[in-house]
């Protein structure tokens, strides 16, 4: 059998570093190929190449066995070759339909015909069971249905081969099985996939064949049955990772963080987002938070931070009631906070890395007196966290915003963690990083909980929160469903909390499962 | 970056010459000759160049906190308008009281004047541009109102200005052969402030982070609000030390025409000069040069002053399209070709 795409030996450089050496790579018809690899390894410029948004240096691309050459992204749509990026390129303000219609010219031109393209759209959602509204505005949709359009965008220009860049980065649990459900009806159909991803449980759920990236070679092409996580984790970062973190058990003290009852009201509809949240974490432990996203997460995470007010209850913190804090108080208690989104609430991109380390200290002694700051003695201090969280960069004058994810998230784990907080709140804190920097995390995240302090994990991946935690709380419509042990967390137990099915209706026997804490790879 | 987008703006001002019919050589000349030929004509270089500075800076500093301030005309105006009032209200003071007072005032005009959107915005997301400008308007018609009617000059001979400041509140002459005045020195010496304010202390510190990341800066523990409204109101106090050192330093007089659009010109200072201080000095002393030059060159070859305007907007466009990513990107690509094809 022929490959639909073969990339031969495609080479492409940028100064100083060679993002493509000799990769070659194919994906044949009906076939979901996974391109693994650490962020920086070279996927993305690969598929850049391929969709002709960049050239290579040297090296041949096939396509149905024929050499051909891509200077643009309509060259390669034109071939059939679809992308969906990792952020959307739809305009909010028009419907599915206009999106779709948008660059291109129906059969009644100059008029234009969007009768004609929803009814097509609407035989392409049957097609390959790809639920979304032709005529809802982009806007109001959710991130995966935003998503579902797109690639009804690409088959609708005849894409018969897709491009996925970190399709479930945005994606809540449900929505990525969804997702996978429609690749698994393309695969069925005889169209391709190639489905760009650090995640390893996803690649070995969804994939045929993974190829692995690292430092801009493919280090092996493997068939996904043959093959198993801690293989594939070993050819992306090139050593045996420890996915199976050891962990000493728990030693809980005193209540640090406490929860009373919380609700919080929402300011658009006269409903609360959150209601009757109670919650303690004690100091030795972590205690994660889990569920889809979108259950109360937000309002909840946006109080504990003292961005939101709430409507009933109480939160203390360190014995301090914060129900009424504004983020100034929480810095000065020490409460050290991870916020999930790195690059709006995290860091101020622009600023060097230094000055971000500095952000909450920065009006101290000694680095500042009289309102001076003392720019040397700041420096000083972000050499030894730059070594202390082996920060990698060129030079700590750099702006923030050039380092990569992992090192961004390490800046935003130094500062929170540099005054030794008796108190952490923690969201998400390895989305997007790939296994080495995701590692890094979980041991500090540990290492604090060891040193006694209590962590609140507020997180939506499931295989972090079994992995860290030592008791559970799933979130559902901003209730908690019930709070367990991790020793009797299993996947059936919380994935029926994270339905919505309270813990104390749970009937005592449930049909077998694999526990899986701590965890361990899934058979 | 800044230089090459000048150099750029000054060759194609000098195809604007000859398109106009005046060779560009003879008319650079005529300028340099202007701007720089003897004492006096740098004199006049430099205190053109004092309002722009301090408006400037006036722009500059909100910019960095990721306040656009397009609002400098009116704060100029108040500024005057409230150091006129304390320099003709307080007659008899000796100058080493009263001037320091004068300058004061100008500030603390300004300041509320730019203080109020600062408020606004802080308060109620009220977006600056359009409460700027607006504010911008009503300054300028209440300083008209004012001279037109209760602060004019009964022996103006009906121009719309107002009684000459006392002696005591005029802005000496520190350098007698130049006619250089004290303002000069005054927007230097706030330039040099401006510069220590922005990297040397916790507020400037807070300024940028609110800049570069307001939510980030907000869960850090800094108040953006408190940030926002103190950075207008500095914004808003050096665009009116402008207004005050126009009037106390060169023309005497309130009058409702004596800024012909500083606070405009200054946001094109602040963008060319990157929201640097060092940068808005140099830029505000460059277009100081530029529009005396123009008036030189006017009167010895009869060149057309607006050619002055015209390379003043070509810098900035140089200055913006030298930013422009997209731009860079194409020129580096060009010289790592070059680069390529040698090696």
């Amino acid at each position: 059998m022929d490959a639909l795409l073969r990339m031969d030996s495609v080479t492409k450089s940028f100064p100083g570093v060679l993002a493509n050496d000799r990769i070659s790579f194919e994906v044949a018809e009906g076939e979901i190929h996974a391109l693994l690899g650490e962020n920086g390894a070279g996927k993305t410029t690969l598929m850049r190449i391929l969709y002709g948004m960049t050239s290579p240096d040297s090296g041949t691309i096939y396509w149905r066995g024929k050499p051909v050459r891509i200077p643009s992204s309509h060259v390669a749509i034109g071939l059939g070759i679809g992308m969906i990026h990792q952020h959307f390129m739809l305009i909010p303000e028009f419907t599915v339909a206009e999106n779709v219609a948008l660059g291109l010219r129906g059969d009644r031109s100059p008029l234009l015909d969007l009768r004609g393209t929803a009814q097509r759209l609407e035989a392409l959602s049957a097609q390959f069971g790809l639920r979304v509204d032709p005529w809802a505005r982009v806007k109001d949709l959710s991130t995966g249905e935003q998503q579902r359009a797109e690639i009804v965008k690409a088959l609708y220009r005849g894409a018969h081969l897709l491009v996925l860049d970190e399709p479930t980065a945005v994606l809540t649990p449900g929505e990525a099985d969804e997702l996978f459900a429609v690749l698994d009806s393309l695969r069925a159909q005889g169209r391709a996939v190639v489905f760009i991803s650090h995640k390893l449980r996803e690649v070995m759920q969804i994939s045929d064949r993974v190829t692995v990236l690292r430092r801009g070679r493919a280090v092996a092409t493997v068939p996904t049955c043959e093959t198993s996580q801690e293989q594939l984790a070993n050819m992306m970062v090139g050593r045996p990772v420890v996915l199976q973190i050891e962990r000493s058990p728990a030693r809980p003290g005193k209540e640090v963080i406490r929860l009373d009852e919380v609700a919080i009201r929402s300011r658009e509809h006269h409903r609360n987002e959150v209601e009757d949240i109670s919650l303690t974490v004690r100091e030795g432990e972590i205690v994660a938070l889990t569920g889809v996203a979108g259950n109360g997460q937000r309002p909840l995470i946006e109080a504990l931070f003292g961005l939101r007010r709430v409507s009933a209850g109480h939160i203390s913190i360190l014995g301090r009631d914060v129900t009424a804090c504004r983020p100034c108080d929480l810095v000065a208690l020490n409460v050290g906070r991870i916020p999930e989104d790195r690059q709006t609430m995290g860091l101020a991109m622009s600023l060097s890395v230094y000055e971000n380390l500095a952000l909450e200290t920065y009006d101290r002694e000694p680095t500042c007196r009289w309102g001076v700051l003392r720019r040397g003695e700041l420096r000083r201090q972000a050499q030894l966290l730059r070594e202390e969280y082996d920060i990698r960069m060129p030079s700590i004058d750099l702006p923030v915003g050039k380092l990569s994810g992992g090192n961004q998230q390490k800046v935003i784990l130094a500062r929170a963690l540099r005054r030794r907080p008796r108190a952490i709140i923690a969201v998400d804190p390895t989305r997007g990083l790939d296994v080495g920097a995701t590692e890094f995390v979980y041991r500090q995240l540990l290492a604090a909980r060891d040193q006694g302090a209590a962590v609140l994990l507020i997180s939506t991946d499931l295989e972090e929160v079994l992995c860290l935690s030592d008791r559970i709380g799933v979130i559902y419509n901003g209730q908690i469903m019930g709070v367990l042990p991790a020793t009797e967390a299993d996947e059936t137990r919380l994935g029926l909390m994270m339905a919505g099915m309270p813990l104390a209706n749970m009937p005592d026997v449930l049909p077998p499962t694999h526990t899986f804490s701590n965890c361990s790879p899934q058979p | 970056m800044p230089l090459l987008a000048i150099l750029a703006a000054l060759a194609v001002g000098g195809g604007v010459m000859a398109i106009s019919g005046i060779n560009p050589w003879e008319g650079y000349v005529a300028m340099a000759r202007g701007a720089f030929g003897g004492p006096s004509r740098i004199g006049v270089t430099v205190t053109k160049a004092t309002p722009l500075i301090l408006a400037g800076l006036g722009v500059a500093l909100p910019f960095r906190c990721g306040l656009l301030n397009i609002g400098g005309e009116g704060q100029i105006y108040i500024g005057a308008l409230t150091a006129t009032l304390v320099a003709l209200g307080l007659p008899g003071l000796p100058l080493a009281l009263h001037l320091p007072l004068v300058i004061l005032a100008g500030f603390v005009g300004g300041a509320v004047w730019g203080g109020i959107p600062g408020f606004l915005r802080a308060r109620f997301k009220l977006n600056e541009l359009i409460t700027t400008i607006m504010l911008g308007y009503i300054a300028f018609w209440i300083v008209s109102y004012l001279v037109h009617g209760v602060m004019k000059d009964p022996q103006g001979g009906g121009y719309p200005w107002s009684v000459r400041i006392p002696d005591s509140a005029i802005l000496p002459i520190i350098l007698r052969g130049y006619r250089i005045n004290l303002g000069f020195i005054l927007a230097l010496v706030c330039a040099a402030l401006a510069h220590l304010v922005l990297w040397h202390t916790a507020f400037g510190f807070e300024m940028r982070a609110v800049g570069a990341g307001p939510l980030a800066a907000r869960l850090a523990g800094i108040n953006p609000e408190r940030t926002t409204v103190l950075t207008f109101a500095l914004g808003g106090g050096l665009a009116g030390l402008a207004g005050m050192a126009e009037v106390m330093g060169v023309q005497y007089r309130l009058s409702d025409f004596f800024s012909p659009g500083y606070g405009w010109d200054a946001i094109v200072v602040a963008l060319a000069g990157q929201s640097s201080p060092v940068g808005v000095v140099l830029v505000g002393l460059f277009f100081g040069a530029l529009r005396n030059g123009a008036e030189g060159a006017s009167r010895s070859i009869a060149m057309p002053t607006s050619i002055s305007l015209i390379i003043q907007a070509l810098t900035l466009l140089f200055v913006v399209g030298s930013n422009s990513v997209v731009l860079r990107r194409a020129w580096e690509r060009r010289v790592r070709r070059r680069v390529g094809d040698s090696g």
